[in-house]
């Protein structure tokens, strides 16, 4: 598996960078390392959201990533302790009033807890947030999901206060807070790291570059591209035979539309046999 | 990789609780019988079923329990895809929507975005509704018959919940109610002892164990279904066998006509209320949905025939079924009471 880790300070990135080793791509901003890459989002709703949408042109990995969302939260006084770091298992959104909802499928050590995404830290009225409260997670959740299943997003959330500081900036040490947890968090991505939750996949990236280029030599139609592929699908999942007797159809450019569709059917009848 | 494996939580680790679902009897239940469970408080429980982004077969490795309150309609006319069995006020209903079984075969991945079960708590709005249609079926003189293991296996599900039990009590109050129970579980034991009732009919899915195997994960053996049958049998229930799917693959007829003659050395034809026949049969947005997923099962790569937006297998290869079941049942059970899908 792949890791992909979000955190919104370079702050909390710290411990991360270095107890992984990450080093960053000056032309992607990502921090990576082997299988482990860590963007820095900045921090709240806008930054986040612009941050997480341009994603896409620089990270393309996504059918075996776990998305993982680091970062300190204010918790509730009754239920958290500062420096503890927690699961998130629901995520609301307090400014459009939705909810978001992680699957957790794998087993794990910590205490899970909701989170509350809001626009502005939250210092009064703090006993109206169960759980814990920070301002990126509902966003991140909406962004990430169009890319990852949702057993591959997950929440780690770090108490650094019980909502009693007025600005965040205020928090002292928050690198030193995530330092004290890097070996737990560490451990749950090790725990993590397992093929099963990758997508199932039937043509290899091989097979699946032969047919797009043989599909193009064709100048098949989009119709007949996706036929194609669902074919040699059917036939790699029902004979396991490797695909050498397809490569000759691909070698000449057909003339006509008629010649084309003459080498489609060919090719229709060799996968009926 | 097993289901059990201890990478993943157990089933039900979780129970994702709506908020409208508390102080029900069943939410109760639910909530002893899984007290180590985290409970998540919900305000929709759609707002976990039909998210966005869900993996079906992975969730099945650690299946979470929804407990919500059904919203109207509590009932539904029977589709071309249920069997009805000869009764002409066929309907079902939905108590849970999934199963705890993972039949490869099965519409349920392609028809929900979720693996995990819901459990509607509100019985009573479901015993109401079944009585308003009780009274406008459309033939008067035959009784409605109701399917309540459509979506899911209920009777597999009771010793969570005993929901098979409430159900049957109930239709004993409702002369005109007849209940169809489908099943592949074996938990018939624990309704043995309600008092049977010709009410209600007792259907249970037999395959060939290299079917069960391959094809129906996480469901009992074929001998302990055998038995549970022998079992209902005994108890006075009116029973159903269901060949349904058979599924068709090199020497299927082997295994198939293995099934009937172990089925006729075990079990009396003559005490066996119906049987029900079918192939595999899917419509095309469900089967194109799971077939996106790109499933291990063979099953979703063999060729079909698209029958008025259902995929199924050929009329030729449908024929071959037909014959085989009646040539191999012939003499044992009248053909009268054997019903084919088409």
């Amino acid at each position: 598996m792949h890791f992909l880790i979000l955190t919104a300070l370079k702050a909390e990135a710290l411990p991360i960078i270095e107890v992984f080793g990450l080093r960053k791509d000056s032309k992607t901003h990502l921090y990576q390392n082997n299988n482990i890459s860590l963007l820095i989002t900045g921090v709240g709703r806008d930054k986040t959201k612009e941050r997480l949408q341009n994603l896409h042109q620089v990270y393309s990995n996504f059918d075996q990533t776990i998305v993982v969302n680091v970062g300190i939260a204010g918790g509730n006084p009754h239920q958290t302790k500062i420096g503890e770091l927690y699961r998130v298992n629901v995520i609301f959104d307090e400014e459009n009033k939705q909810c978001f909802i992680p699957d957790i499928l794998c087993r794990h050590p910590l205490t899970e807890l909701s989170l509350t995404t809001v626009a502005k830290s939250v210092n009064k009225d703090r006993d109206c947030f169960t759980g814990l409260v920070d301002m990126e997670g509902s966003v991140i959740f909406r962004e990430m999901s169009r890319y990852v299943p949702l057993h591959r997003l997950v929440f780690l959330k770090l108490v650094s206060d019980h909502m009693d500081i007025d600005d965040w900036r205020r928090i002292i040490d928050v690198t030193g807070l995530i330092a004290k947890q890097i070996d737990l968090i560490k451990s749950i991505l090790v725990s993590l790291d397992h093929h099963v939750l990758t997508n199932n996949v039937i043509l290899s990236d091989k097979v699946f570059d032969m047919i797009q280029r043989g599909a193009s030599q064709l100048s098949l139609t989009e119709t007949q591209t996706h036929q194609l592929m669902e074919w040699t699908e059917n036939y790699i999942k029902l004979t396991e035979n490797d695909l050498e007797r397809l490569a000759p159809y691909f070698i000449k450019k057909p003339n006509s539309k008629k010649e084309r569709n003459h080498i489609f059917e060919s090719i229709r009848e060799l996968f009926s046999t | 990789m097993s289901r059990s494996e201890n990478y993943f939580l157990p089933d039900f680790s979780h129970i994702y609780l709506e908020s409208a679902a508390k102080e029900y009897e069943f939410t109760n239940l639910c909530l002893d019988r899984f007290s180590n469970s985290k409970v998540v408080e919900i305000p929709d429980y759609k707002s976990v079923f039909n998210r966005p982004g869900q993996d079906f077969q992975t969730q099945k490795r650690s299946m979470k329990l929804i407990l919500a309150v059904k919203k109207p309609p509590f009932i539904y006319k029977g589709s071309n895809m249920l069997q009805d069995g000869g009764f002409r006020n066929f309907y079902y209903n939905t108590p849970i929507l999934n199963c705890l079984y993972n039949c490869d075969y099965c519409f349920l991945q392609g028809m929900y975005p979720s693996a995990n079960i819901v459990v509607f708590v509100n019985q009573d709005d479901m015993e109401k509704a079944v009585e308003s249609e009780i009274k406008i079926r459309p033939y008067l003189d035959e009784p409605l018959m109701l399917s309540i293991s459509y979506n899911t296996d209920l009777l597999a599900f009771e010793n969570i919940l005993p929901m098979t039990r409430l159900w049957i009590e109930y239709s004993k109050t409702q002369p005109d109610l007849n209940l169809e129970i489908r099943s592949k579980s074996t938990m018939f034991d624990s309704i043995s002892d309600i008092e049977s009732t010709d009410q209600v009919l007792l259907a249970w899915t037999l395959s060939p164990e290299k079917v069960v195997n391959k094809n129906e994960l996480d469901t009992p053996p074929l001998i302990k279904r055998l038995k549970a049958v022998q079992k209902a049998i005994k108890k006075g229930w009116r029973v159903r066998l269901c060949f349904d799917p058979i599924l068709l693959y090199s020497d299927w007829e082997k295994d198939y006509l293995d099934l009937l003659n172990q089925i006729k050395s075990e079990i009396s034809f003559n005490e066996i209320f119906d049987i029900t026949v079918g192939v595999f049969r899917m419509g095309q947005d469900y089967f194109n949905r799971i077939r996106k997923t790109k499933p291990e099962s063979k099953l979703y790569y063999q060729k079909y025939i698209n029958d008025a937006g259902v995929i199924t297998v050929s009329q030729s290869d449908r024929e071959a079924v037909e014959v085989f079941v009646r040539e191999n049942l012939s003499g044992f059970i009248p053909e009268d009471r054997i019903h084919f899908w088409d």
